[in-house]
């Protein structure tokens, strides 16, 4: 129902009221999530959106979508409903605001003026090319938000940049990378394994891109990540690769390759390298699942789990219902956009 | 002596015989407030079988003028939809006399209106003056009444005589004593009504049955499991038709000295020894005003926090800067946002901060009242999950919504251990189902009886003006003191939430 600004609560009060009542419904209020859309999607894919989202988590949704062609804010207001139980229902409301470029100014306003007071609000970036004033005045209001890294134009260090204004981000390639340090994880929870750590030498992680060239933001943050466990950081780049330093396994090298392939951006093997020779990781990528093969002391070990593909929405929803730590993100986030800036001098980008 | 007919015995519900004198009859509060209450009561059975209501002021208009004008009104702003039956039997009690109330002689005219009219009823009524009138009319007005033999002395004959006084009361503890001083020369305590609207809200009366009437909260209520509160005022409309008047004002005197220190000492009140008896609340309700600690001038400068609105937008809507608002001195000081730091320094609240901030132009209108109990200590969860544990929270909203909710932490359903925030929620709309009466229903009803336990008095507005003297005074001595700026309908400046943050704290988001 297209409706005006002023009217907003009175007619989401009306939908919610025009629910029949003869089982319990009630108003979802455990938080605000205002999501930033793209120019190119519509009402129904973002109704679709929503759908997705809702019934892993019942909110107030504020959608905001980018649009050219209006010449003034314009609303849309409507609420969906899930079944919990057999005679329970929970309901979110939604707003859907069109926002010309002039109305940018004003936006904030508007989602201030209709969110539920003292719950969180969340922020979902969604899609690419999202105007960054939306993004920036936006983040004011929240205090998570959710992104893929990858979507954001200065990736990793966009990601860095938002992370100063919010208290959680949760970053969706970080959920897809969980597979990956889930496997690592366990692969060191074994005492034999865990006391090779000091030998480490060199870590080369490959990853496969549509122009099969750098950067890669999956493969930035999991460098990130290993970094930050090794309590490492990096010092030099040369052509041999990351020269990272620190106190558990001395002087590291970290090398990316980049394949072209048909995949947007995503990691493909990562190779941990001993001193010694007497043990090698490898986790490995295929259209079955992650597989790791890990030789230590002359025996040979093999892991395998599941890999889901990693649309953002996948990733949302995976985070919604399972949940995903993101304590150690922002110390990978930092350590990524350390390599991202001295790979960028090293290329002269 | 003590009247032993009313021990045991349930409250009337309809006031005895009263006339309504309104001063001020055409004015702004009278049309959109004092009418459409009325009315309302009246459609509730609530108003004495025999009541009149005679509006008083200096614009010409006859009975009928009257009543055509109060029927307008009361169609715009009456919660419910005017009936034009009820009405007709609501309008015929309604009156007209033309009164300049600052002299004696149209008093003493609009006094034998008033005897003529009740005569006509043959019954005895009450009289109750209800002030609607800019403040500088006050004390004329109830000297002039005394003049005209229009006030009974309370400890002689039968027909009670009251005066109901609307705020402000004063502009600072000088101006409050003096008034208190002036009415009382003509009026006892026991009979001035000081109206706070604030008083007459359900949520408001609610904190003592909540706190008093559930075994779980009281024991809670004190310095060992409460953090902190904060009490927030939002407006999202600007100064509109009260520029000048709050351009001379500013938003502590016109909200914080009342409303919100009304509530904070509702909030922090110990259990009255009756509910029955105006005075035992009050009592106690004056003992926390009194223990608030005053400021000193270095705390006034790093807990108090003065701004003013600077051009934006509320919803969607651009809204110019207070100062280029209509009515406004350019290079006016009046300060449209503040926020504090205080301490009831009692056993009970040591310790604990109060924060209050009030604001106009804000993203939206809202009051609420927040809680916050101590954390749980965290180590269980450590690591564990993406939030911290959050504080367990109880908000009262006042406005625009009157409801009360609770935060707690629960896990998610799923086989991993987290913790996430809830919200446990009551609002009156969906609990009790039927509406809440409006402020001003409340108190006129209480002031018809007699009872004025929800109206304020006269120790209560000192001590309330007296908790700001210090700042009143550092901020008209020290211009030193910034004036901070905030963009319209943001929620205030960034150095208002530095007053929260060096305790760990933060405003709770609205
Ligand atoms: N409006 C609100 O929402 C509101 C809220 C809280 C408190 N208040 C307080 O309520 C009082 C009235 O406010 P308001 O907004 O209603 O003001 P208003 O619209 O200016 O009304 C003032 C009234 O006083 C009358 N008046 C002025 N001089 C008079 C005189 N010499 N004798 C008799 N009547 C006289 C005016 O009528 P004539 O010109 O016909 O005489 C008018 O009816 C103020 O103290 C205000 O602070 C108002």
């Amino acid at each position: 129902m297209k409706v005006a600004l002023k009217d907003i609560d009175i007619k989401l009060r009306e939908v919610i009221e025009s629910i029949e009542t003869d089982t319990l419904y009630t108003r979802s209020a455990s938080s605000n999530f205002i999501v930033l859309v793209s120019e190119s999607s519509d009402s129904k894919s973002i109704n679709r959106l929503l759908d997705a989202i809702s019934p892993v988590h019942p909110c107030r949704f504020i959608a905001i979508r980018p649009d050219k062609k209006v010449s003034d804010i314009s609303a849309e207001v409507s609420a969906s409903c899930h079944k919990l139980s057999r005679n329970q229902h929970v309901c979110s409301e939604r707003i859907i605001l069109n926002v010309p470029p002039v109305g940018f100014d004003a936006l904030p306003s508007v989602v201030n003026a209709h969110l539920l007071p003292g719950v969180s609000s969340e922020l979902l970036l969604f899609g690419e090319d999202l105007p960054d004033q939306l993004i920036n005045s936006l983040s004011d209001i929240a205090d998570i938000i959710y992104c893929d890294s990858v979507e954001l134009q200065g990736g990793v260090r966009d990601a860095l940049r938002l992370l100063g204004k919010v208290k959680h981000i949760v970053d969706l390639r970080w959920i897809e990378l969980s597979y990956w340090r889930q496997q690592i994880k366990e692969i060191f929870s074994h005492k034999a394994a865990a006391s090779f750590i000091p030998l480490i030498k060199a870590i080369h992680i490959v990853t496969e891109n549509r122009e099969g060239k750098p950067p890669s933001t999956p493969g930035l943050l999991m460098a990130g990540w290993l970094s930050d466990r090794l309590k490492m950081s990096p010092v030099a780049i040369s052509s041999s690769g990351f020269e990272c330093d620190g106190p558990t396994a001395g002087t590291v090298i970290i090398t990316f390759e980049y394949r072209k392939s048909k995949f947007r951006t995503r990691l493909k093997n990562l190779e941990i390298i001993f001193d010694g020779g007497n043990a090698h990781v490898l986790l490995e990528r295929d259209s079955s699942g992650l597989h790791s093969e890990v030789k230590l002391l002359g025996n040979e070990y093999n892991f395998s789990s599941p890999l889901e593909e990693g649309t953002p929405l996948k990733m949302l929803e995976k985070y919604f219902v399972i949940g995903e730590s993101v304590k150690n993100y922002p110390a990978a986030l930092k350590l990524a956009c350390e390599m991202a800036e001295l790979d960028e001098n090293y290329r002269g980008v | 002596m003590h009247n032993l007919f009313s021990e045991g015995e349930s409250r009337i519900v309809r006031p005895p015989s009263t006339a309504l004198v309104i001063f001020g009859a055409s004015g702004d509060l009278t049309h959109r407030k004092l009418l459409p209450a009325l009315y309302n009561l009246y459609c509730d059975d609530y108003l004495p079988v025999n009541f009149l209501i005679i509006g008083a002021s200096r614009t010409r208009l006859s009975d009928q003028d009257f009543r055509d004008s109060a029927r307008e009104s009361v169609a715009s702003y009456s919660r419910r939809e005017l009936d034009s039956e009820k009405w007709a039997g609501f309008s015929k009690n309604m009156y007209y006399q033309p009164t300049d109330a600052s002299k004696e002689s149209d008093i003493s005219e609009l006094g034998k209106r008033i005897e003529a009219l009740c005569q006509g009823c043959h019954r005895d009524f009450n009289y109750l003056y209800y002030l609607a009138t800019a403040p500088r009319f006050f004390a004329p007005i109830s000297a002039n009444l005394k003049k005209a033999g229009l006030v009974e002395d309370p400890e002689q004959g039968m027909r009670r005589t009251s005066l109901i006084v609307e705020k402000p009361f004063g502009h600072d503890l000088e101006s409050a004593r003096e008034l208190n001083a002036k009415l009382r020369q003509n009026f006892a305590e026991s009979q001035i009504f000081r109206i706070d609207h604030y008083l007459g809200k359900e949520t408001v009366q609610n904190i003592l049955v909540f706190r008093f009437a559930n075994g779980i909260f009281e024991p809670l209520w004190n310095n060992k499991y409460v953090d902190h509160i904060q009490i927030s005022f939002a407006e999202s409309i600007g100064v509109g038709s009260r520029a000048s008047y709050f351009d001379r004002t500013g938003i502590l005197r016109d909200v914080v000295q009342n409303h919100l220190f009304q509530i904070l000492s509702l909030l922090c009140i110990e259990p009255p020894i009756s509910l029955s008896d105006p005075d035992s609340i009050r009592d106690e309700k004056v003992k926390v005003l009194r223990s608030v600690r005053r400021l000193n001038k270095e705390e006034v400068a790093a807990r108090v926090v003065r701004a003013q609105y600077d051009k934006g937008y509320i919803n969607g809507e651009p809204v110019p800067g207070y100062l280029q608002e209509d009515g406004i001195n350019s290079g006016s000081r009046a300060e449209t946002y503040v926020a504090m730091r205080i301490e009831v320094d009692n056993w009970r609240w040591s310790g604990v901060p109060i924060y209050i901030r009030a604001g106009k132009r804000l993203p939206r209108r809202i009051t609420e009242i927040t809680v916050f109990f101590k954390r749980p200590p965290g180590m269980l969860f450590r690591g564990r999950q993406v939030y911290d544990l959050d504080y367990n929270v109880l908000a009262i909203q006042v406005q625009p919504e009157e409801g009360i909710s609770l935060r707690i932490s629960a896990k998610p359903p799923g086989p991993r251990l987290r913790v996430e925030p809830v919200i446990m929620n009551f609002t009156y709309g969906s609990s009790f189902g039927v509406p809440s009466p409006e402020a001003y229903e409340r108190l006129l009803l209480d002031a018809m009886k007699g009872d004025a336990t929800l109206f304020t008095r006269d120790d209560e507005i000192e001590e309330a003006w007296g908790i700001l003297t210090p700042v009143l005074e550092v901020w008209k001595q020290d211009d030193a003191i910034p004036l901070y700026r905030y963009q319209a309908g943001s929620w205030g400046p960034l150095e208002a939430d530095a007053l929260l943050t060096a305790s760990g704290h933060a405003w709770r988001k609205l």
